[in-house]
């Protein structure tokens, strides 16, 4: 069976190698900040620099909050049939927070605190026939198996 | 600079209205707040208007030049004043601003929207669809509507002050309770705790009686200097504190459409509502313990419950059990939402700041439109909106 080409649904947010996903965005050089995704300024107030450079960032986080989304989005994502989905909000080691899909994970295994890794998650499959892709959150693989 | 005072307050009643023109809803509300104020169109010098620009275009609301255009084409200059749901009250600081310098002394403030229907679109033209564009940026990093934001915070709030699910419906139930007794107000039917329970999930916890649909709807304020305020009215009601702001860096509050919160070290949490509501405090030289109630933005029943502990009425935590006591009712120790809030109008965003304020008027006017709404010891009343993006504006009026 062949798999379907896989494109990204924004180019510049993420890189990915099989089903892992590495965030990209930026660093200040002066203060340390760091940002997602890519910004062209720092914007610290008690930053004077001001200048970035491109950075990435841990590929796991915590849970920090969480919601089960019932309703899907307005176009242009025509998902038939729609599956409810969970939302996260990831604090990062970098000290800042990141929302995104989740997946590989019920609503009823999910808690705050919980370690989550980057993976990837298709969208939707475009005109081309390619899988339309974005960054996602899913368990930690040994912190996952608690319940199950 | 010169005291400024609220004359008149308009509004035309908020729901869905297909055959009326968003013109028409517009010039109803000037012409109530006139009518309340005993002015005529010739007396108004200068209109600020609001509307909203999201991802390009004009975005909703109504365009001064246009509802002049349709009403008194006398050629009285305009301000067009474009935010989200936060520019209402943005156009009232504005408008006070206008009175206080000098160069005006009776002007009227309007908000009139049609939004479209359902949950806020993609709006987003080819040309616009880049990483840097951060209502675009959501929705294909992670396909977050509005609600997911409230949802989340909803969630975390279970997790800190132990807020369960009955708590969020009964403060939609209060809202509802409220609304009931304003006939500008959409949903005004009583439900029952279980009833809202019993709706339809949204996003977990949050559920359809919980969140704030949206509604056509509009409002519009007189205000005035000092000098025409007392020759023209016996109750004058004065414009005592206005503050407007954006977050502060630090700010690790997840807000609506961001996707990211960024943090040297952390600073104080949405801090746009803190910092709005802290200058208009300074303006008005009076603090927390001053107020008698609040109409704030309750986008949610989140809202409701979090939002006193954020702006510095209750200590982290206390929101349930003020609730839970009904501390928040029309006449507890600290009512919230005496309109019923936006749960009940529904969100005509750009509109939202000034019925908001429309409202704080009303009652410390005694003129509720219904006597069980009529908060008894009603001196002092303060309003805060929030919107898209991260603006925020506070009003406090004071009789």
């Amino acid at each position: 069976m062949s798999k379907a080409h896989q494109v990204p649904a924004l180019e510049g947010l993420f890189t990915w190698s099989n089903d892992e996903a590495t965030l990209t965005g930026s660093k200040c050089i002066s203060c340390n900040s760091y940002y997602f995704p890519r910004v062209w300024n720092c914007r610290n107030p008690e930053c004077k620099e001001k200048k970035v450079e491109p950075a990435t960032f841990s590929r796991q986080g915590k849970v920090y909050s969480y919601t089960w989304m019932h309703y899907p989005s307005p176009p242009p994502f025509n998902w038939e049939p729609f599956i409810p989905f969970g939302i996260v909000l990831v604090e990062m080691p970098e000290g800042i927070r990141i929302l995104g899909r989740l997946t590989g994970c019920k609503l009823e295994d999910i808690k705050i605190g919980m370690d989550l890794e980057l993976t990837i998650d298709k969208l939707y499959e475009d005109k081309q026939g390619n899988d339309v892709i974005t960054y996602a959150f899913r368990p930690l693989k040994q912190s996952a198996g608690g319940k199950k | 600079m010169r005291d400024v005072y609220v004359l008149g307050a308009g509004a035309h009643p908020w729901g869905k209205f297909q055959e009326k023109p968003l013109m028409q809803l517009a010039i109803e509300a000037c012409n109530n707040a006139m009518a309340d104020a005993s002015l005529e169109w010739s007396d108004i010098q200068t209109v600020v208007s609001c509307s909203s620009h999201f991802s390009g275009g004009w975005g909703w609301g109504q365009q001064g030049p246009e509802l002049l255009k349709a009403i008194h084409e006398n050629g009285m200059p305009v301000y067009n004043i474009v935010d989200a749901c936060a520019v209402g009250g943005e156009a009232v600081n504005v408008a006070q601003l206008l009175i206080a310098s000098g160069q005006y002394d009776i002007l009227m403030v309007i908000a009139a929207e049609k939004p479209p229907e359902g949950m806020l679109p993609l709006t987003h033209t080819d040309a616009e669809r880049t990483i840097d564009n951060i209502d675009y940026l959501r929705w294909v990093s992670a396909t977050a509507a509005n609600p997911i934001w409230w949802g989340i915070e909803a969630r975390r709030r279970m997790e800190e002050y132990g807020t369960t699910e009955i708590t969020y419906a009964k403060a939609s139930e209060l809202m509802h309770r409220n609304a009931s007794l304003n006939p500008l107000s959409r949903f005004r039917k009583v439900f029952t705790v279980e009833e809202i329970l019993n709706s339809a999930m949204v996003c977990d916890p949050l559920r359809v009686y919980e969140l704030c649909a949206v509604s056509d709807g509009a409002a519009a304020l007189i205000l005035c200097s000092e000098e025409e305020a007392r020759k023209r009215t016996t109750k004058p009601i004065l414009l005592a504190g206005t503050g407007v702001a954006t977050p502060q860096f630090g700010d690790l509050w997840p807000r609506v459409p961001y996707i990211f919160t960024a943090a040297k070290k952390p600073g104080p949490y949405l801090s746009e509502i803190v910092l709005a509501t802290e200058r208009a405090y300074a303006m008005a030289g009076i603090g927390t313990e001053d107020i008698d109630f609040l109409e704030l933005q309750d986008n949610s029943s989140w809202h409701v419950v979090a939002w006193p502990e954020v702006m510095g009425f209750l200590e982290p935590g206390q929101g349930d059990w003020m609730l839970e006591h009904g501390e928040f009712e029309i006449n507890g120790k600290l009512p919230i939402n005496p309109s019923g809030g936006f749960l009940s109008y529904g969100e005509a965003t750009t509109a939202q700041g000034i019925i908001q304020v429309c409202d704080l008027y009303w009652q410390l006017r005694g003129q509720a439109q219904t006597k069980e709404r009529q908060i008894e010891k009603a001196n002092v009343g303060l309003s805060v909106s929030l919107g898209l993006g991260g603006y925020a504006a506070t009003i406090i009026l004071k009789k």
